[in-house]
């Protein structure tokens, strides 16, 4: 299982804050099929590795007073280009284990909100590979949608 | 009695006689004679004489015997073969997997298998351990308990990657290489890719695994579904911008076929975790779709055989709460839907079935709770009980100091058996994972009461209204760290396979254990 990261309404939020979530097939009405939408699968063989932009540490939590550091994703804006992704500083939030977080702000330094396919709420971050990956009893650390990132379910 | 009555005419010469002289429909030419050999003809599923006509006040050819092919089997299309003379009766119904019994209708005539994909399953068979209600009594593998077989568990997630984790099971295909598909999500080089692994009929890698998407985009979430020649596929990728929902159809060894990847859904939210089932018919997709507050619903997309669209996306919610997670199961006569249902101030699992249009049943307008108020319930399962037509559902309490996995007895109409803790754990448990086997069900879930530095998996078989201990709880697996996400699927000696998420390295990888079947 994998549980995804929530940004600013859903979207990625690149570090300026200023999500953009255009992509090169045009969008539809909600609730749109494939058909007639002009999808055409671009094949990405040779597409380059995830760009890395980590600005800060959510583990040593290094931004300046009222910030904290948060991961981020900014998906491909066209067909075969890279993703990016890592870490940026932005204002802190109160919200903590299982607080309900809904636009990607509200969780305090440490937690990361997320979708977890059962609510939308804050999670501690936590070392996935490490032997002890800090999560209370009965939690297990799960990987998040971005690389080197998993959180506490 | 044939079902279906063609009109029936018979050509004579270069006219058409008609069997309005029979009793039915307007009247035709009829062809002049002056013997009873002027009146030989091509229709060979008529007798025709020379006789006098009142009207013509002259001789003519008219058919004073028809053969008759109605074999009294109602099950049968009955027509006569003008060129020979032969009956032909045609069943109405199919045998697909060859095994000389039909499937039966909607209506549940003309056919007695209860699985037209499987030849393994007909009535009269006799029942062994491989997964299947051989003899079509409702009942996989009547009898069977299931042991941890010892030194079983192995690494099935390729080395090196930053984690895997367990995603799909599905068992496909009885011939062939490939009899199981597996789907894991994994972190490599900084990237998060769905991987297809292809399983012979023990669970053993039958192929390399290979990667689904193509592109560099974040995909997760795969859904399987088997559809007797074919699989479908359906998860979630980012290559748009934003998830949206995709589907492709596979081979049998996992290849994937035409018309390759396609994209369900252009929304502007995400649009992410879907399950997929076959229903016999037709494909059909559930996910959850981002709605402008934030919160989710719930929509569905049905899809042919070839993959194509069939209909518009359905949205199977309503109201502003936020709906998560679903798990959606092919009954019968219906799909059955599981999901979180979350507002402000409780997070409970609902149930509803659908039409396999999509549309409400009549029977059942409004969702069914399944969890009592307390409860802050995640992660619900589903399976479609056949034998009692209704269905089971597991999920656990996320309650943060006091996990615990319940299950519960669901029909169309209502709750049958309401949630009750399955796991019987002093400790905490979590992420079940169940198999509806008729007249008891397997459950498979992470517990730590072992203490055993992490969750372990294990296993609990009860009656199939959850009232009696088939077999107490045992452990299935014993490595330190947590052993949790099981998925579960029947190998063909009957084992259980389980795949699940195993911290004993020092990644997250995905394994696979087994369950032996023993036969009374």
């Amino acid at each position: 299982m994998v549980l995804f990261l929530v940004a600013c309404g859903g979207k990625a939020i690149p570090p300026d804050g200023t999500g953009d979530d255009s992509g090169i097939y045009g969008r539809g009405p909600d609730g749109g099929g494939a058909d007639g939408n002009g999808f055409v699968d671009p094949h990405c063989p040779d597409a380059a590795p995830p760009e890395v932009d980590e600005t800060c540490n959510v583990f040593t939590q290094n931004c300046g007073a009222g910030e904290a550091c948060y991961p981020f994703n900014i998906p491909p804006k066209k067909a075969c280009q890279s993703e990016v992704y890592g870490t940026f500083c932005a204002q802190v939030g109160s919200g903590t284990q299982g607080s309900a977080c809904d636009n990607g702000a509200g969780c305090a330094a440490g937690f990361v909100c997320l979708i977890t396919g059962a609510n939308t709420s804050c999670a501690k971050m936590c070392d996935l590979g490490g032997t002890a990956h800090g999560c209370p009893d009965g939690f297990v650390c799960e990987p998040i949608d971005i690389p080197g990132f998993a959180a506490c379910l | 009695m044939p079902l279906i009555r063609a009109l029936a005419r018979a050509t004579f010469g270069a006219g058409v006689v008609s069997i309005v002289a029979m009793g039915c429909g307007a009247r035709s030419p009829l062809q002049p004679c002056r013997t009873d050999a002027d009146c030989n003809s091509i229709d060979l599923c008529a007798k025709f004489s020379c006789v006098f006509d009142q009207k013509l006040h002259d001789l003519a050819c008219q058919i004073v015997q028809k053969t008759n092919c109605d074999d009294s089997d109602p099950c049968t299309t009955d027509s006569c073969n003008k060129s020979t003379g032969a009956c032909e009766n045609v069943h109405v119904s199919l045998d697909v997997d060859g095994d000389g019994h039909r499937a039966p209708l909607p209506d549940g005539t003309c056919g007695d298998d209860c699985d037209d994909t499987d030849p393994r399953a007909f009535p009269g068979n006799k029942e062994v351990c491989d997964g299947v209600d051989n003899d079509c009594d409702g009942i996989v593998d009547n009898g069977a308990s299931y042991i941890p077989l010892a030194n079983a568990d192995f690494q099935l997630s390729k080395p090196g990657f930053e984690w895997a984790a367990p995603d799909g099971f599905r068992r496909g295909s009885v011939t062939g290489s490939v009899n199981l598909m597996s789907t894991y999500d994994a972190s490599q080089s900084g990237q998060l890719t769905p991987f297809l692994q292809p399983l012979d009929a023990l669970g053993k890698p039958a192929l390399d695994p290979s990667i689904l998407t193509g592109t560099d985009a974040a995909g997760s979430g795969t859904s399987l579904a088997w559809t007797g020649d074919r699989f479908g596929i359906s998860w979630s990728d980012r290559r748009d911008g934003n998830y949206e929902i995709y589907f492709a159809l596979l081979d049998a060894t996992g290849k994937k076929m035409a018309p390759g990847d396609e994209r369900i859904t252009v929304s502007q939210g995400f649009s992410i975790y879907p399950s997929l089932v076959w229903t016999g018919l037709e494909f059909v997709i559930a996910w959850q779709e981002e709605k402008s507050s934030g919160d989710f619903k719930l929509q569905a997309q049905r899809l042919g055989i070839d993959g194509r669209l069939v209909g518009n996306i359905a949205t199977l919610t309503a109201g502003n709460a936020d709906e998560q997670g679903p798990t959606l199961v092919s009954g019968k006569t219906e799909l059955g839907l599981v999901w979180v249902h979350r507002t402000d101030t409780l997070q409970s699992i609902t149930f509803q079935p659908f039409n396999f249009d999509l549309t409400g049943l009549a029977s059942s307008p409004q969702p069914i709770t399944l969890t009592k108020p307390a409860m802050s319930a995640a992660d619900p399962m589903l399976a479609y009980d056949k034998k009692n037509d209704r269905y089971i559902a597991a999920f656990y309490d996320a309650s943060p100091t006091n996990r615990t996995v319940y299950g519960t007895v669901v029909s169309k109409t209502g709750v049958v058996v309401p949630a009750t803790d399955i796991a019987q754990s002093p400790a905490q448990s979590r992420d079940p994972a169940l198999l509806a086997l008729g007249d008891r069900v397997l459950f498979v879930y992470a517990d730590d009461r072992d203490k055993n530095s992490g969750y372990e998996l294990y296993a609990h078989t009860l009656s199939a209204d959850l009232s009696t201990d088939i077999a107490p709880p045992f452990r299935v697996t014993n490595a330190p760290g947590d052993s949790i996400n099981p998925i579960l699927a029947f190998a063909s000696n009957g084992s259980v396979l389980v795949l699940f998420r195993d911290d004993r390295g020092p990644q997250p990888a995905v394994f696979e254990t087994a369950l032996q079947c023993l036969m009374p």
